[in-house]
């Protein structure tokens, strides 16, 4: 199921105020997975949309329009990640192995995925973006570049890495139990 | 096709966006010029460029910049050139038969000179401190490495080679550089078709259309570039081709491996764009100025 973020509306976009209603949520969505902070996330949407706020741009592409928020976003939590990179580094190594999955779901698919997004959010930066952006926001790897800002062959190259190093990481989970 | 860990990704990632409570979106403050220059990514709205992955730069909204000079009448600049005080302008419409977009761009003949850029009539101007218009390989983002056909500058455009059958063998090592250096970053998608003849060649278009769509073009090499593409291998000629416009001219194509085709089209020896795309160049007076003569 594609991700809310990723729907292709008509050509004729809405007027400003209701795009940036509907890409509201997806958007928060977004920015929650980018920086792995529910709480942040609305307040790094508010930032990038005073911004375009104050330019009244005209929504004349829809499609476009939502790049450049995602852009915009991905840039927003970039920095809020470079801003706190010593925190995170501190937390990380405080933090317990194992979080413990909710007793309200299957529990071996809940260990799975906790267990995957752990050594998601572990990945290098560009890498985790391209993570988000590809099996999230279920984007190209054309689009992944453009909302990234690299080549289409850095975005293939961060995924296999990343791909490689997850599969790594779940292989030695599985050996594990 | 995506795999087991690729299925479990999507899932996990959606299932914890699920979990992000709904909050509502806050009242914005009524707009108003900004009074200061920031800093936020734009997706350029059209880049018919394939290698440009869009552009960061600085958005200002405020009192314009110092016109340059006006042109001097004295003696009229050959096509292509600028006379004293000119700036470059390029404007290029592209629509695949809805909505059109309209992108001009104002530059300075130096690398590192002042810029704009109006995009669907939202302008972009580029910050004071000598950082050039976004280079076309996004490897070269602070615009510091020298030109080539698939990085042109105007620098590099006014010394390029006029020899077709030269050019040609340069936009080859560029096509072959540039995939060794994908293989080289990881990229694992390489197949014997990497270094082909056919995939070459539409690498090498895919650039040149980016670089006939930039500002600075000289004619000579514009017509030295027609001969290249009209010789590219594979290349499927049609001479009755449309712009977006409707402009007639010779459209040269070639075609992706699921048989899509990437086509240029040149009336005379002038690129106009291709059949969702229609550009023009000129000159203006100054940034954001409507430009005094089209070449």
């Amino acid at each position: 199921m594609a991700a809310p973020v990723n729907l292709r509306p008509a050509t004729t976009g809405p007027p400003l105020a209701e795009a940036l209603e509907q890409q509201w949520m997806p958007l928060v969505r977004l920015a929650a997975l980018l920086v792995n902070d529910a709480d942040a996330a609305p307040d790094i949407v508010q930032d990038c949309y005073e911004a375009v706020w104050r330019l009244q741009p005209r929504v004349t592409d829809h499609d476009h329009f939502v790049a450049y928020l995602r852009k915009a976003v991905l840039n927003r939590a970039r920095s809020r990640l470079r801003r706190l990179r010593t925190v995170r580094t501190f937390l990380a190594q405080a933090r317990p192995a194992d979080d413990a999955p909710p007793a309200d779901r299957d529990l071996l698919a809940a260990e799975w995925h906790t267990e995957l997004l752990r050594h998601v959010d572990r990945l290098p930066a560009r890498q985790r973006e391209v993570i988000v952006l590809r099996y999230y926001c279920e984007l190209s790897e054309a689009e992944t570049a453009e909302a990234i800002g690299v080549s289409p062959g850095t975005v293939k190259s961060s995924a296999h890495r990343a791909l490689a190093t997850l599969r790594s990481k779940m292989k030695d989970h599985v050996d594990d139990h | 096709m995506t795999t087991d860990l690729e299925d479990s990704l999507g899932e996990a990632l959606r299932n914890r966006a699920s979990t992000v409570p709904h909050s509502p979106m806050p009242r914005l403050r009524s707009p108003r010029p900004a009074r200061h220059g920031w800093v936020v990514p734009v997706a350029a709205a059209v880049v018919a460029l394939a290698g440009v992955a869009g552009v960061a730069v600085a958005l200002q909204s405020g009192a314009e910049p110092p016109a340059a000079p006006a042109a001097s009448t004295a003696a009229k600049p050959a096509p292509g050139a600028l006379a004293p005080g000119e700036v470059y302008y390029s404007r290029e419409e592209s629509g695949d038969g809805g909505t059109v977009i309209r992108r001009e761009l104002w530059q300075s003949p130096q690398r590192t000179g002042p810029w704009q850029e109006r995009v669907e009539g939202a302008d972009v101007r580029g910050p004071a401190a000598g950082r050039c218009y976004p280079a076309a390989k996004p490897a070269d983002e602070q615009c510091t490495r020298s030109g080539s056909w698939f990085n042109p500058t105007v620098d590099f455009l006014a010394k390029a080679s006029r020899d077709p059958a030269l050019i040609a063998r340069q936009l080859h090592a560029e096509a072959v550089e540039e995939e060794q250096d994908r293989i080289d970053s990881g990229d694992f998608t390489e197949s014997d078709e990497t270094f082909s003849e056919a995939n070459l060649a539409y690498l090498a278009l895919t650039y040149l259309q980016g670089t006939l769509t930039a500002n600075g073009m000289p004619a000579d090499v514009e017509a030295a570039l027609h001969q290249v593409v009209a010789h590219l291998p594979g290349v499927e000629v049609n001479p009755n081709a449309k712009n977006l416009h409707g402009e007639r001219g010779t459209g040269y194509s070639l075609r992706d491996f699921k048989d899509r085709p990437l086509t240029v089209i040149f009336a005379g020896d002038k690129y106009i764009g291709s059949p969702t795309t229609a550009v023009e160049h000129g000159a203006a007076p100054g940034l954001g100025k409507a430009p005094s003569r089209m070449f």
